[in-house]
């Protein structure tokens, strides 16, 4: 793979008779690259996430999946991803464990595998009785289990924390989070929960109206923080060579606020910091104003 | 591919519905085979083998009466016939079926020649060739040439040449692989699929498969795991393709085994020995488009049953074809059978892609099924009368009777049903996969 994005999307276009559900959706995800995907209801979330799944074909535009066009090569560029679309499609009539034989078998995955995934998923002996008899949170676990199955590239994940309780959202989370670590992997996923987007994404996409829509400035600085330090003169270089010179504000003579692509670079930079002697007194995270976030993605929904 | 049709149909077969299915199968089954043996306790006309010698002897003497002043050789001949009608009287009391069927056919050879030789020339060497062929079998030593009949019988006609050629060479066939005349409500273990494919498959296959197949599609969409397999490298011709054959399988499973553990059960009493009891059926069959008139009606409505397997001899019924002797033959039971199986599979591919398509079509699976369940229904009452010029029917719910089909009596020819079965099946399978390339699930 040369290309050093994951997911090419560009100028995705879909009708549904006069209505125009998906107007020019272009966007990429790179590699090991988590992706928030963000929009009201009927904004266009599940329809581009099932076109890159094969299950809406768009009337116009191109997907590429690691460097593999999905409408010329749609079995080798399916071969690269896997999806949870809405509610984990599964055989109910079947146990967990003839689900994950199934597609297994269909993608000759070995047992080594199959039994990683069976350890991953988690329901021990409940793998042995009739999905139609589990928990919404134990059909998103089969469900995300079975799409791991191939080792994918890329992982869509449309409203995957729908029907979960606080604790099966915690646990999703969590093992998303694992996953980004054990796996090379890219996930896109789509939530009304702004709060759960913010915790997981490295990156976000807003769709409104069909349309891809300039991330908020509320957003993209979702990861700022007030750092108070002793010495911010001579702290100066140290954040200057960090993180670009727009990101930074010097508020006062020991504050400092800097906004970050991703938390990662927060701790560099107080390794950095504290590397050279400079005391951090005080830091504090800047809080998402939620519904400016709202006004700012859905304002302009009735436009 | 394989392994989702291998997974798919062990799933299929796993559902009660199939069971159910086979259950059902069953018990018309069980409920023909008691309707038979009634029948064949209460009817009188069962092959009478004593009648049939009787019916010799009186030939023979008619002859003889016709030269009684002709030649001496005519007489001879004639008293042969004779000779023949006593003996199959004794074979008959004695219960010798083998000398009994020997003497018959021999008896019809005797005839044929008579007849034939009302017209002499070209049609009398044809004869000649024709009946050389099992003459050698069943003469008792006496030679073609020292039956004689000089001039013939009057009141011959062609027709009757052939009735008496091919009804010689039925006899022939039984005494040569040692095996009885049936009666017409016989049942054993070949004659039960005989039966299987001629009256219970015909009635049933339509709605068999509109039950295995209604929510083959729709189901999977409502249930999501639709999303679970076209998510998957899985192309959506592989996935109709599979679900095709799947169908194709399943129903076949469903229609195959009621009839082979049935047939098994017979064959274990008797141990098949009937696999190559000779059926007539339409010689052609297999490379004509042009079928024989459908004529078996009005023989079954008037004299009340069809007195062979296959086509019925009265070629002189209201409606029938006077040179039909010269397009029969006899195949063997075990044979008609493995064609009939594949006119069955052909109608079943048929009906399996009728129903896979609007299963895809009807997203709910009770408007599948009502839809489905009203073409099927429709179709075969409307078919029945669809006739074009010529007395065919082209209807593809026409051709679910294989073994009609066969015997060439049912409007169709094997060729043009297995054409249409197949092309139309193709046709919808197409259109199936043209719907289905472009549908947003």
């Amino acid at each position: 793979m040369n290309n050093k994005y994951v997911v090419v999307v560009e100028n995705l276009n879909k009708t549904y008779g006069k209505r125009h559900i998906l107007k020019d959706v272009s966007f990429k995800i790179s590699h090991n690259e988590i992706v928030g995907f963000i929009g009201p209801n009927g904004a266009g979330k599940s329809t581009t996430m099932k076109c890159l799944c094969n299950l809406v074909i768009p009337d116009s535009g191109k997907i590429q999946i690691c460097d593999v066009d999905l409408f010329k090569e749609k079995e080798k560029a399916l071969s690269y991803q896997a999806s949870l679309i809405e509610t984990p499609g599964l055989y109910l009539d079947m146990t967990g464990r003839k689900n994950i034989h199934l597609i297994s078998k269909m993608r000759d995955i070995t047992k080594e595998r199959v039994k990683e995934i069976e350890d991953f998923i988690g329901l021990r002996d409940k793998l042995d009785i009739k999905v139609s008899q589990y928990s919404m949170g134990m059909k998103q676990r089969l469900g995300l289990g079975i799409a791991l199955l191939s080792k994918p590239k890329f992982l869509i994940l449309d409203e995957p924390t729908n029907g979960l309780d606080p604790n099966g959202i915690i646990d999703l989370r969590n093992t998303l989070q694992q996953l980004i670590k054990d796996e090379d992997i890219s996930i896109l996923f789509s939530s009304h929960q702004l709060g759960e987007v913010e915790k997981l994404a490295d990156r976000i996409i807003c769709i409104n109206n069909g349309k891809i829509i300039e991330t908020p400035e509320v957003i993209s600085e979702r990861f700022s923080y007030i750092l108070q330090l002793s010495d911010l003169e001579k702290a100066r270089p140290i954040i200057e060579s960090i993180i670009d010179k727009e990101k930074i504000q010097y508020i006062s003579l020991d504050n400092v606020k800097v906004s970050l692509e991703n938390q990662k670079l927060l701790s560099e930079l107080l390794s950095e910091l504290l590397e050279k002697g400079i005391l951090i007194l005080d830091i504090n995270k800047a809080e998402i104003d939620i519904e400016s976030v709202y006004q700012q993605v859905y304002g302009d929904k009735n436009d | 591919m394989g392994k989702y049709i291998w997974f798919e149909f062990k799933r299929q077969i796993g559902q009660a519905r199939t069971w159910f299915l086979i259950l059902l199968i069953f018990i018309l089954s069980f409920q023909k085979i008691l309707d038979y043996k009634t029948k064949s306790l209460t009817e009188t006309s069962a092959i009478n083998f004593d009648s049939l010698g009787r019916y010799m002897e009186n030939a023979g003497s008619r002859l003889l009466d016709e030269y009684k002043d002709g030649p001496k050789e005519s007489q001879n001949a004639s008293n042969v016939l004779i000779d023949i009608g006593t003996q199959m009287r004794i074979a008959a009391k004695e219960e010798d079926y083998t000398e009994w069927e020997r003497l018959a056919s021999f008896g019809y050879l005797i005839r044929g020649k008579a007849a034939v030789q009302r017209f002499g020339g070209l049609r009398e060497e044809s004869f000649r060739i024709k009946s050389m062929k099992f003459w050698d079998e069943v003469n008792g030593g006496i030679e073609y040439e020292d039956i004689d009949f000089k001039f013939g019988v009057l009141g011959s006609t062609r027709e009757k040449v052939d009735t008496y050629l091919i009804t010689a060479k039925y006899y022939n066939i039984l005494y040569k692989n040692n095996l009885q005349p049936v009666e017409k409500y016989h049942m054993d273990s070949m004659m039960f699929l005989y039966h299987y494919f001629n009256h219970i498959i015909p009635i049933v296959i339509g709605f068999i498969i509109l039950a295995i197949i209604f929510n083959s599609i729709n189901d999977e969409w409502n249930t999501g795991s639709l999303k679970l397999i076209l998510t998957q490298p899985f192309s959506r011709n592989k996935y109709l393709g599979s679900k095709t054959i799947v169908g194709i399988l399943i129903s076949l499973f469903i229609i195959i085994i009621p009839a082979s553990i049935i047939s098994i059960g017979y064959g274990v009493i008797d141990g098949f020995e009937n696999y190559n009891y000779p059926v007539l059926f339409m010689k052609d069959t297999m490379i004509t488009f042009k079928s024989l008139p459908d004529y078996l009606e009005k023989d079954i409505e008037t004299r009340g049953y069809n007195d062979s397997l296959g086509i019925s001899l009265y070629a002189s019924a209201e409606g029938g074809d006077r040179d039909i002797n010269k397009k029969l033959d006899f195949i063997s039971l075990y044979k008609l059978l493995l064609l009939a199986l594949v006119l069955l599979v052909s109608s079943v591919i048929f009906y399996v892609t009728l129903n896979l398509f609007i299963s895809s079509i009807a997203k709910n699976p009770v408007i599948g099924f009502v839809f489905s369940g009203l073409i099927t229904l429709v179709g075969t009452i409307l078919s029945k009368k669809w006739t074009i010029k010529g007395g065919y029917n082209l209807s593809p719910f026409y051709m679910n009777n294989p073994v009609r089909i066969l015997n060439g009596t049912y409007r169709v020819t094997a060729l043009a049903a297995l054409s249409v079965l197949l092309i139309t099946a193709l046709f919808i399978f197409l259109c199936n996969v043209i719907y289905y390339r472009g549908k947003d699930l």
